[in-house]
């Protein structure tokens, strides 16, 4: 037991330094490690902006000059931005792999700089230039629009509640009066729970390995986060079970500097182009499709959410 | 501006959790500090070593570690706790091995040649710590232990990690919704640098009271 628990909080230990390797177990075998081949070719038939688009002076001219794309970026996030703490320059999951794609658009290779923690400070780094854009599950609002300009949204989630498997009680957001809900630092749980359930108290741990940990250990009647990153801890965790539907619609937005409305035309374009030829489409089955039920989501339409 | 008055409830209530975290921890900390000292200076050759142990452990495993193995490997063990309670328990045995380092440095400031005369004079073991040493000791180590308390403020930021809802918990929250990080995480710096000087100013005014002039 002692054993056990020492391992456990090793892995936990390094997800709060930010470079947590138990995120991994949340991802099947399949799709980890066919991951990196089936993209290949992706990246091979990636589109590439005509020089045209670069105007000169732009900001896109100025990251292909530098040859690199600075991304605000977790390292993390299972499925959506996760390092591989045995190599880290392996980042995959669904974020950090159009992140490369648009790389290739923007300079021919896919060359990227992750700039971590993104999620506390990412208005900052795009303020000052810090990175080029930021990919973290970045969820467009009209605040944040006030100090940063958002393209996309380029995908839209939603928040869910797990509980621990032997509950029967809690059955969705709305059984979660009273109730002590864990969710994670830093994500949308965060203010979307005190929202709908302001009688609920919120216990926040700084990654997802932690939160279900801490929800197994019954520090917390249920979790609620991102429902794709439920759906896989569940597959990875007989311990907790997913109830009920997605409560909120989140539409994640690229962030890119303020008041640069080329660029931010610029990535618009790019994302138009990245869905009509399917590239959106093999990158979201590559990683946030492995633990779905298998069908591909329609990309959400760009400009369709306020603050967009 | 608007975010942190806005916000300022949220704020405040994470201030006051960083302050009873603060004081109970330290308060915590001088007392298993000091048992810890007396236990590494007795002549009991068991509970030198204990002690020794002890302050090597503590000092040398890094406190995010021992708090992510008190919150999430103990309830594994059976031991569950509230989140404040145990983050509070961990920073207090942490800030002790501290303490005790600090307090050592005190007491081997008092020459050996005053506990050799205070044995000459008849006192006991009891008698030679209470009114020779200890007076001595402590005096010069009011500076230490305010650096070791305003390293314990600091330390009070990483229990924002394991759920506690401190200042530094309380400003992610408030810059999650308001998208201000310079202003929000300026401003709570600003309130740990305040916190950090009375405390350090406070030291300074204790180690003035208490000097011996000679």
């Amino acid at each position: 037991m002692v054993a056990a628990s020492l391992a456990l909080v090793a892995s936990l230990g390094l997800g709060a330094c930010g470079s947590s390797d138990s995120g991994s177990s949340a991802v099947p075998p399949s799709g980890g490690g066919g991951e990196a081949d089936s993209l290949q070719s992706v990246y091979d038939d990636a589109p590439v902006a005509d020089a045209a688009a670069l105007l000169s002076d732009s900001t896109m001219a100025a990251i292909k000059e530098r040859g690199v794309l600075r991304v605000g970026a977790a390292l993390d996030a299972p499925l959506l931005s996760q390092q591989d703490p045995t190599n880290p320059d392996d980042i995959q999951g669904f974020d950090i792999d159009l992140a490369k794609l648009l790389a290739i658009y923007i300079i021919g290779e896919p060359n990227i700089e992750v700039v971590p923690p993104a999620s506390e400070t990412r208005e900052a780094l795009l303020q000052n230039g810090t990175v080029d854009v930021v990919f973290n599950t970045y969820t467009i609002t009209e605040e944040r629009a006030q100090q940063i300009s958002f393209a996309g949204p380029y995908f839209v989630s939603g928040l869910a509640v797990a509980v621990p498997s032997d509950n029967t009680d809690i059955s969705g957001i709305d059984d979660l009066g009273g109730k002590t809900v864990i969710v994670g630092a830093n994500t949308p749980a965060v203010t979307a729970v005190p929202e709908q359930q302001p009688t609920a108290s919120v216990v926040s741990f700084a990654t997802d390995p932690q939160c279900v940990q801490a929800l197994t250990q019954g520090r917390g009647d249920a979790y609620v986060q991102d429902y794709t990153l439920l759906a896989a801890d569940a597959q990875a965790n007989s311990g907790i079970k997913v109830v009920g539907q997605p409560f909120t619609q989140e539409a994640y937005g690229i962030g890119l500097p303020p008041n640069d409305p080329d660029f931010k035309q610029f990535v618009n374009d790019w994302l138009e182009k990245v869905y009509a030829d399917g590239s959106w489409a093999k990158v979201f089955d590559a990683t946030l499709g492995t633990v779905g039920d298998g069908s591909t989501p329609e990309p959400p339409t760009i400009g369709s959410v306020p603050g967009s | 501006m608007n975010a942190l008055v806005e916000n300022l409830p949220a704020l405040l209530a994470g201030l006051g959790t960083t302050l009873f975290v603060l004081v109970t921890s330290a308060v915590g900390a001088l007392v298993l500090g000091t048992l810890v000292v007396v236990a590494r200076v007795s002549p009991v050759p068991v509970l030198r070593a204990a002690a020794f142990g002890y302050v090597q452990v503590l000092v040398n495993v890094p406190l995010l570690a021992l708090l992510l193995l008190a919150v999430f490997a103990l309830p594994d063990a059976g031991l569950i706790a509230p989140l404040v309670t145990t983050a509070i328990i961990v920073l207090t045995v942490y800030e002790a091995a501290y303490v005790a380092e600090a307090l050592r440095s005190g007491i081997n400031t008092v020459p050996k040649g005053q506990v050799e005369a205070a044995r000459a004079l008849g006192f006991t073991l009891s008698q030679t710590l209470r009114l020779v040493v200890v007076p001595q000791a402590a005096r010069a180590v009011v500076q230490p232990l305010g650096n070791v308390l305003i390293a314990l403020l600091m330390n009070t930021a990483l229990t924002a990690t394991v759920g506690v809802v401190e200042l530094t918990s309380a400003t992610n929250k408030v810059n999650l919704v308001q998208a201000e990080p310079i202003t929000i995480f300026g401003a709570a710096g600003l309130v740990y640098m305040a916190l950090a000087l009375v405390i350090g100013l406070g030291a300074g005014r204790i180690e003035k009271k208490v000097a011996i002039r000679r």
